[in-house]
C-alpha cells in the first residue's frame, strides 16, 4: 500500500470512528482483532468507493469488516 | 463532493439554523446523512436528517403526520407498487397491469396528503414480474406518469443500484450519494412556502431601455433587439405574471403624465392597464412603497422590488427589509439567474381563474389604487390667477406683501415706499398676483419689483398658497414680458429656505446673481400654466 493510500484510509478511519489518530495507526499496523458493525462498514465502503473512485461489486463488501481485510482488499485493487 | 471532503465541511460548520428532517424511504438511508448534512451546511442549514427504520415505509405511512414534521420521500418504484421489491424475489404470480397502477396512484396519494416538504421519485429496473415483458415497459411508463401528473420530480441518472441495495439495504449507488443529496437539497432550500403578491418595477432601464425623461417616448423601448432584448424578455414575464395574479406595479421617479403616455402609447407588451397602480412622482421610493401598501392592504413581506439603481433598491431595502429587492441585471448573461429568482417568488402550485382577474379586481375597487399625482389634484381647483401691474397705483396691499413675507421672500429686504417709487422711476415695474379658485377668492398673494434690466430686486408670495405651482406659472408671465433671462437678486435669510428651494430647482448662480434662463424655465413649466387660467389686469 502506498503511503498516499494509507494516509487517505488513516482520514477516512479517523473520520468514520472518530478515535485519536495514534489509535487509527495502531489499529492499522496490528489490526487483528478488530471487527467493525454493520454500519461502519457501510460508511466505509461508502468512503473508500468515493475516495478511490472505486465500484465495490457485494462480494467485497463483507472484505470491509475489519482493519486487516480492507488492507487486503486495497491492496488487492492495486492500492 | 468526495467523502472526506463532506466531513470536513461539517467540522467546519459553524452554527446555522437547525433543520429536523425525516427522510421517508423504504431502503438503507443512512448512507446519504454525511452528504446531506454537508450539503445543508453549504447552504447555511443545519439539516438534522432522521430516517425511518430499514423497510417501515408502509407502516409509516399509517400513522397520521405530526403537523410540527418535515418529511422528504425518495420513493421507488417498489414503494408505489409492492410487488416489484428486488429484495423479495419474483413474485410468482403478480396483479394485473390495471391493478398496479391503481395501487401506485393510491400509495402516491398516500404521500402526496401528507403535504411533504418534497418528494423525488427515483425510476429503477422492474422485476420480471409479468408474463408479458412488454407490460414491465407499460407499468414503467405508467409509474412515471403518475408521478409526472403529480408534480413530482424524477432522479434520473441511474442512481439505483442493485448491489447495495441487496448487501446492505441501501438503493442508491454509493457513489453518486452526493448526487441525491444536493438534489434534495437543492429542492429543500429552494421551496417558497410563501408565494409573493406584489411585483413593483421601476420603469428607466428596468421595465423599458433608456431614460423617459431625456429621450421621450420615442426614445425608450423594449423590442426584442439589442439594447432592447433583456427589457422585452422581462415585460414578458411581468405579463405571464400578471395573468397568474401577481399585482404590477409601476413605481418611478418621473412625470406622471409622461409616464402614462409613455405606457399608453402601444410600444409595450405591458400598458397602463396591465399595472394594479402607477406611482410616479419624485418622493423617495421607500415611501411610495409604504403607500402603495397601505393602498392595495397588502403587507411589505408580500412584496418583491425591482430597480436598476443599487441606490433605490439600498434605500427601500433599509427602510423595509422584509421588501425583498432584486436588481434588474446590467447584462443579458445576468437574465438567467434573475428570472431563477423570481420563479422562486412567484412559483404557484396553481392558477384559478380569480388570480387571472385579480387585477382587474383590484382596479376596480373603491379604495383606488391608482395614485393621483399633484397637478391632477391642482388641476380640480379651478385656479385662476390675475397678474396685476400695479406700477402706478394700488401698490398698498403688494408692498404689505414685500415686508410681512419671510418664508417665500428673495432678499429678506423690507422697502420704503419712497424706494420703491425711485426704483419705478428708474424703469422697474411692480407686480402683483390674486388668486381664485373653486373655493373662493384668496386676494393678493404674490408681489415682484423687477428692474427693466431684467433684474429682480423683490419677489414674494404668501405661505397661505404654496406647492400649487403659482410662482411658476407666475414667471412664466413675467418671461413673456421680459425677453432674455432674468435676474434675481437674491440673498439667504434665516427664514426664507422655501424661496431658495424654488431657486436651486429653477435658477443658477452667476457672479453675484442668480439666473432664471428663459428657455430652460419654459420648457420645464410650461405644464404649470395649463393649471391656471390667466388674466391680465393692467
Amino acid at each position: 500500500m502506498n503511503n498516499n493510500t494509507y494516509s487517505t484510509l488513516q482520514r477516512i478511519l479517523f473520520s468514520i470512528l472518530k478515535v485519536p489518530e495514534e489509535s487509527i495507526a495502531d489499529m492499522l499496523q496490528n489490526p487483528k482483532g478488530v471487527r467493525w458493525d454493520s454500519l461502519t462498514q457501510v460508511s466505509i465502503i461508502m468512503a473508500i468507493e468515493s475516495e478511490f473512485s472505486l465500484k465495490l461489486k457485494a462480494s467485497d463488501y463483507s472484505r470491509v469488516g475489519s482493519p486487516e481485510a480492507l488492507v487486503s482488499l486495497l491492496n488487492e485493487k492495486g492500492f | 463532493m468526495t467523502f472526506l471532503e463532506a466531513s470536513k465541511i461539517l467540522s467546519n460548520q459553524q452554527l446555522f439554523q437547525k433543520r429536523k428532517i425525516t427522510m421517508c424511504m423504504s431502503g438503507n438511508g443512512a448512507p446519504l446523512d454525511l452528504y446531506l448534512r454537508a450539503h445543508g451546511a453549504l447552504k447555511n442549514i443545519g439539516l438534522e436528517p432522521s430516517f425511518l427504520d430499514f423497510g417501515t415505509l408502509r407502516q409509516y405511512l399509517e400513522i397520521p403526520k405530526n403537523h410540527e414534521e418535515n418529511e422528504f420521500f425518495l420513493l421507488f418504484p417498489w414503494d408505489l407498487v409492492g410487488c416489484l421489491d428486488w429484495r423479495l424475489g419474483i413474485p410468482a404470480k403478480t396483479s394485473t397491469l390495471g391493478a398496479c397502477v391503481e395501487e401506485a396512484s393510491t400509495n402516491l396519494n398516500r404521500v402526496i396528503e401528507r403535504n411533504p416538504l418534497g418528494v423525488f421519485y427515483i425510476p429503477a429496473p422492474i422485476p420480471p414480474c409479468f408474463s408479458n415483458r412488454f407490460d414491465s415497459l407499460v407499468l414503467d411508463s405508467e409509474l412515471k406518469g403518475i408521478v409526472s401528473k403529480n408534480r413530482i420530480c424524477y432522479l434520473s441518472g441511474n442512481l439505483f443500484d442493485i448491489s447495495p441495495y441487496l448487501s446492505i439495504g441501501c438503493p442508491f449507488s454509493l457513489s453518486l450519494l452526493d448526487e441525491v443529496a444536493f438534489a434534495v437539497l437543492e429542492l429543500i432550500s429552494t421551496r417558497k412556502t410563501h408565494r409573493k403578491k406584489v411585483l413593483v418595477t421601476d420603469l428607466d432601464d428596468t421595465f423599458w431601455s433608456g431614460i423617459l425623461a431625456d429621450l421621450d417616448i420615442q426614445g425608450i423601448d423594449a423590442y426584442p433587439e439589442a439594447s432592447g432584448y433583456r427589457h422585452f424578455l422581462y415585460q414578458s414575464y411581468l405579463k405571464k405574471l400578471k395573468s397568474e395574479g401577481v399585482l404590477i406595479v409601476a413605481l418611478s421617479k418621473n412625470d406622471p403624465q409622461l409616464v402614462a403616455s409613455a405606457l399608453n402609447a402601444g410600444k409595450f407588451l405591458l400598458s397602463g392597464t396591465d399595472f394594479v397602480g402607477v406611482w410616479a412622482n419624485y418622493e423617495s421610493k421607500s415611501k411610495n412603497m409604504q403607500e402603495i401598501s397601505s393602498t392595495l392592504n397588502i403587507g411589505l413581506s408580500d412584496f418583491v422590488f425591482i430597480d436598476d439603481n443599487p441606490v433605490e433598491l439600498a434605500e427601500v431595502g433599509a427602510q423595509f427589509n422584509e421588501v425583498e429587492c432584486l436588481k434588474f441585471p446590467d447584462e443579458e448573461s445576468g437574465m438567467l439567474s434573475f428570472f431563477k429568482i423570481l420563479q422562486e417568488h412567484f412559483s404557484a402550485d396553481l392558477i384559478t381563474e380569480e388570480d387571472e382577474r385579480r387585477t382587474e379586481f383590484y382596479r376596480n375597487k373603491s379604495v383606488k389604487p391608482i395614485k393621483r399625482d399633484l397637478d391632477e389634484f391642482l388641476r380640480e381647483l379651478s385656479m385662476e390667477l390675475t397678474v396685476n401691474d400695479r406700477t402706478l397705483c394700488c401698490r398698498e396691499r403688494v408692498l404689505q406683501l414685500i415686508n410681512k413675507t419671510n418664508q417665500f421672500n428673495l432678499n429678506g429686504k423690507r422697502w420704503q415706499e419712497s424706494e420703491i417709487q425711485r426704483e419705478i422711476d428708474n424703469g422697474a415695474r411692480l407686480f402683483g398676483a390674486s388668486l381664485s379658485d373653486r373655493d373662493g377668492q384668496h386676494g393678493e398673494i404674490l408681489a415682484i419689483l423687477i428692474g427693466s434690466n431684467n433684474l429682480i430686486q423683490a419677489f414674494v408670495m404668501s405661505c397661505r398658497v404654496f406647492q400649487r405651482k403659482i410662482e411658476n406659472a407666475f414667471i412664466l408671465q413675467m418671461l413673456k414680458i421680459y425677453s432674455g433671462n432674468l435676474l434675481l437678486n437674491a440673498r439667504r435669510t434665516e427664514r426664507n429656505e422655501p424661496f431658495f428651494n424654488f431657486l436651486l430647482q429653477h435658477a443658477r448662480e452667476e457672479d453675484n446673481h442668480f439666473v432664471i434662463s428663459h428657455d430652460d424655465f419654459v420648457s420645464r413649466n410650461n405644464r404649470a400654466a395649463e393649471l391656471f387660467k390667466i388674466h391680465f389686469n393692467q
